[in-house]
């Protein structure tokens, strides 16, 4: 047998293997049933929506400049980030504990900190290691989600390319949501998976 | 004047069954379990409906690879070795199997591989992806991938010929 026919076998075994319709059907359904909840809360709140876009539109001119020129630098940090996320490097200290991390990690010139809006989303951390993001020294702090997910947070200084971090964003990057936000004169960087 | 005949002209099937469809060989190639390539399919698939994601291969295919990474990290298995980890074995280059290859012989063969050597497999096989494309999609040097792919096919080969070799999983 050539290669090129057993290259031909594999292909006829996977493209053989599908879902059954009613298995596609189930699922196109799930799938609209979860667009379809995603867009229902818009519907309903709807004079809302029209105010915010107002508003939106109101600021829009301001932050174009803004998201025109630092746009491409959190995109940047999401995807470098999402990239650390991926590697899934073991943690250097395994903790839960803020304190000890704190106490236990203070070379890059800052120490690690529980970010307030994470407070009460049932995030639980595992562990922490060192690392960087756009060349600046960086903690990688390692959370379990709610539903047991791994997560990873960076915490790093706003100099050279992160001081563009501003306000907050989302990028998505291989199916990875991405959040960067300032905090406690840092800026964070939240990677986990899509919800 | 006589009408021409024109022939029925086949449904045009629906893009996203069709997407649907390469995810579930996706995982199925990375979980070779149909059970489970379904249940990574619809978590997969799912959360890009509610996040409003894109409907494209890519983004499908980098959804249930993060899935599949997280679920068995989780349970603690060995999911991907680095190439430097695995010893290297050469076959000789010829090609000398059956004609016929039965679907449940390469099966068994397909179940003995690696999930790294599978993947790589079937998206430069079925999914005609190119090394480059690969190793971006996997974050591997485009050397490892090619390395990955030969290897992958001596040792299908040699297991559909009858010869062993422990596997990794």
């Amino acid at each position: 047998m050539s290669e090129a026919r057993f290259d031909q076998r594999i292909r006829e075994h996977y493209e053989s293997e599908k879902l059954s319709a009613e298995a596609l059907e189930r699922l196109k359904r799930t799938i609209a049933d979860q667009q379809g909840r995603a867009e229902s809360g818009g519907w309903k709140r709807g004079w809302r929506m029209a105010f915010a876009a107002a508003m939106l539109i109101a600021i829009s001119g301001s932050l174009l400049v803004v998201e025109r020129t630092f746009s491409p630098l959190t995109r940047a940090a999401a995807k470098e980030a999402a990239r650390e996320h991926n590697l899934r490097l073991e943690v250097e200290i395994v903790t839960a504990d803020y304190a000890e991390l704190r106490a236990r990690m203070s070379n890059v010139g800052f120490s690690p900190v529980e970010p307030d809006s994470m407070k009460g989303a049932g995030m639980r951390l595992i562990g922490a290691r060192y690392g960087s993001l756009r060349g600046q020294p960086a903690i990688q702090l390692k959370l379990a989600d709610a539903r047991g997910e791994i997560c990873t947070l960076i915490q790093v200084r706003p100099s050279g390319a992160l001081t563009g971090v501003v306000g907050r964003r989302r990028h998505h990057v291989d199916g990875l949501v991405v959040d960067l936000w300032r905090e406690k004169g840092l800026v964070m960087v939240l990677t986990r998976p899509l919800a | 004047m006589p009408l021409s005949v024109i022939g029925e002209q086949q449904p045009k099937p629906d893009p996203l069954d069709e997407l649907l469809q390469s995810g579930y060989r996706y995982a199925l190639s990375l979980t070779h379990y149909r059970a489970d390539a379904e249940d990574l399919l619809q978590d997969a698939s799912t959360a890009i409906a509610r996040a409003g994601g894109k409907w494209d291969k890519a983004y499908l295919f980098a959804s249930i690879r993060n899935r599949f990474i997280d679920r068995y990290r989780r349970n603690r298995k060995i999911l991907f070795i680095p190439l430097e980890g695995v010893s290297e074995q050469s076959w000789d280059d010829g090609w000398d199997l059956p004609d016929v290859i039965q679907g449940e012989a390469l099966q068994k063969a397909l179940a003995r591989l690696r999930v790294d050597e599978r993947e790589t497999l079937f998206l430069a096989v079925v999914e005609g992806f190119s090394a480059q494309e690969i190793a971006t999609m996997t974050n591997r040097p485009r050397g490892t991938v090619l390395s990955v792919l030969h290897r992958t096919k001596s040792k299908l080969r040699r297991f559909l010929q009858g010869g062993g070799e422990s596997t990794h999983e």
